[in-house]
């Protein structure tokens, strides 16, 4: 393996406290990337950020623009110029049917999972063409949205939204060069479904726990395989970063379906 | 032939215009008892009084408690609601999303998504409590398949609210409500005209008025979509194409992501 084209270079990774964040902040940091662990829980990313040489930890509500543009300043100040972003940031939110779930259960999830990528790969993208150097942006979405998991419509709903942001970006960013990719993890061993509960606000309704996605995360792929993957995808042109090979069907099964809609009488 | 909600209460937002009006029109001539709702009361007014047996209210998407207030009166009027039509939307900003600010980014969320979320679930539950057959569809984009140039923001709540149809469809299933998400090519309306006076004074939406408007006024008839959601109602076809021509855009995408799995 050569040298990373990002080697000492300042890599910015939202949700880095635990979970795939910290994974990809892990991997990052031994390919000699300069990682700024970002997280609304402060001490988990810098608990992260103390086992990898050369990172920084900083707090960071991706809901609020104007601590984005602190806690990148912050970033920039201690490691120079952002050269890649990962907007990881996210919750699992209500696992409920979506004609039970609040419009607070809603927003919350929503102001996290999409609005916090919006301003994440918004400012993100504005720092590294300023910069005027090759860059990267990653976006995690979900295997999901291809094949909808019950209770999970608000979750869903938000990844569909990352993924058309991050498909914007890229035809926007064509002329520069900044890769950009959204990953599409599967079931990966996370506490997403466990975490879930402790960041809801007090009082919202957001539904019992779901044995059953919480196992099938824990039964899930390494984290770690996954930090390698959109490490090895930096400065490279993949778009699509598929962790689960063995869910190819739900793509499949997905446009035979639109293709038939099409073909109907 | 009888339509299957022949009598019953339909509602469409965003109907003063475009492909919610031709909607309405069409609803109303298969005999509905449409509910025309709409932002512009006036305009609301207009195309209920070209409709028999229709009646308008104003609805602001955006807010849960004019959902209420709206369906409220829908069915004290009409009766207990058959059909709910999630159609009302705006453009939004005709930017790069790297230049789009986040109160341009709240603005089209506000109503394009987090409006469906809230028409959606409230015209879904207004359903269930009738306990009779029923049906809900929103309006998407065919853009969710390729990302248009400088309509990300409009591109990502669209992918959002098929995402929720997605979600409804599988959780209605067992419970006699259909499930439908149109997902219109350019159609003839003024989605782009509308979408510089509909936008808070302040908040910089982008240029208005090129390439993309053009597009739309040499775009399809509405009065086509609307007989296809009309056909659409009561039966189980969940993805309503309007342009068989742009299926390449999903054989595009769909190459894209297959490629990805199998590279070289």
């Amino acid at each position: 393996m050569g040298v990373h084209p990002f080697k000492d270079r300042t890599a910015f990774v939202t949700g880095g406290a635990s979970g795939i964040g910290r994974a990809i902040a892990r991997e990052f940091g031994s390919r000699g990337l300069q990682v700024v662990v970002a997280d609304i829980d402060l001490a988990g990313a810098e608990a992260v950020a103390a086992e990898i040489p050369g990172a920084s930890a900083v707090a960071l509500d991706v809901r609020a623009e104007d601590n984005w543009a602190a806690a990148l300043d912050l970033a920039e100040a201690r490691h120079g110029p952002l050269a890649v972003l990962v907007s990881n940031a996210g919750v699992a939110g209500p696992t409920m049917p979506l004609v039970d779930t609040g419009l607070k259960a809603w927003e919350w999830t929503r102001s996290i999972n999409l609005d916090g990528a919006f301003i994440g790969l918004t400012q993100g993208a504005r720092r590294i063409i300023a910069a005027g150097r090759p860059g990267h942006i990653v976006a995690t979405a979900s295997m999901s949205v291809f094949e909808m998991q019950p209770r999970m419509g608000t979750y869903v709903a938000c990844k569909a939204g990352v993924v058309a942001l991050a498909d914007a970006l890229r035809h926007e960013l064509g002329d520069h060069p900044i890769g950009v990719s959204v990953l599409l993890p599967g079931p990966v061993q996370t506490r997403l479904i466990e975490a879930n509960a402790g960041r809801a606000p007090a009082g919202l309704g957001i539904g019992a726990k779901e044995a059953g996605q919480a196992d099938r995360l824990r039964d899930g792929l390494d984290p770690a395989e996954v930090g390698r993957q959109v490490a090895d995808a930096l400065g490279t042109d993949r778009f699509w970063l598929f962790t689960h090979p063995e869910l190819e069907h739900r793509i499949d099964t997905r446009t035979a379906e639109l293709k038939r809609a099409l073909h109907r009488g | 032939m009888a339509h299957s909600f022949t009598g019953k209460t339909a509602f469409v937002s965003g109907a003063a215009s475009g492909i919610g009006r031709a909607i309405a029109e069409e609803l109303g001539s298969r005999g509905m008892q449409v509910v025309v709702a709409d932002i512009d009361l006036a305009g609301a007014e207009e195309v209920a009084a070209g409709i028999a047996g229709a009646s308008a209210v104003k609805l602001d998407v955006r807010e849960e408690a004019s959902w209420v207030e709206a369906l409220d009166l829908a069915e004290f009027r009409h009766g207990p609601l058959a059909v709910m039509i999630c159609n009302a939307g705006v453009a939004g900003p005709t930017l790069p999303i790297a230049e789009t600010s986040f109160e341009a980014w709240q603005w089209i969320r506000s109503i394009n998504l987090d409006g469906a979320f809230l028409g959606l679930k409230h015209g879904a539950r207004r359903i269930l409590a009738a306990g009779s057959p029923g049906h809900i569809v929103a309006t998407a984009s065919m853009s969710v398949f390729f990302t248009p140039a400088r309509m990300g923001t409009y591109t990502a709540c669209k992918a959002g609210v098929v995402g929720i149809c997605d979600a409804m469809r599988d959780e209605l299933a067992d419970r006699s409500i259909g499930v439908s998400v149109l997902m219109p090519g350019p159609v003839r309306t003024a989605l782009l005209e509308v979408n510089a006076e509909r936008a808070p004074s302040g908040v910089d939406i982008g240029p208005q008025g090129d390439g993309q408007t053009g597009a739309l006024r040499e775009g399809l008839d509405p009065a086509v979509v609307g007989r296809q959601v009309a056909d659409a109602l009561g039966t189980d076809r969940f993805w309503l194409f309007t342009h068989p021509e742009l299926e390449h855009r999903i054989d595009t995408r769909f190459a894209a992501m297959k490629q990805a799995f199998h590279p070289d």
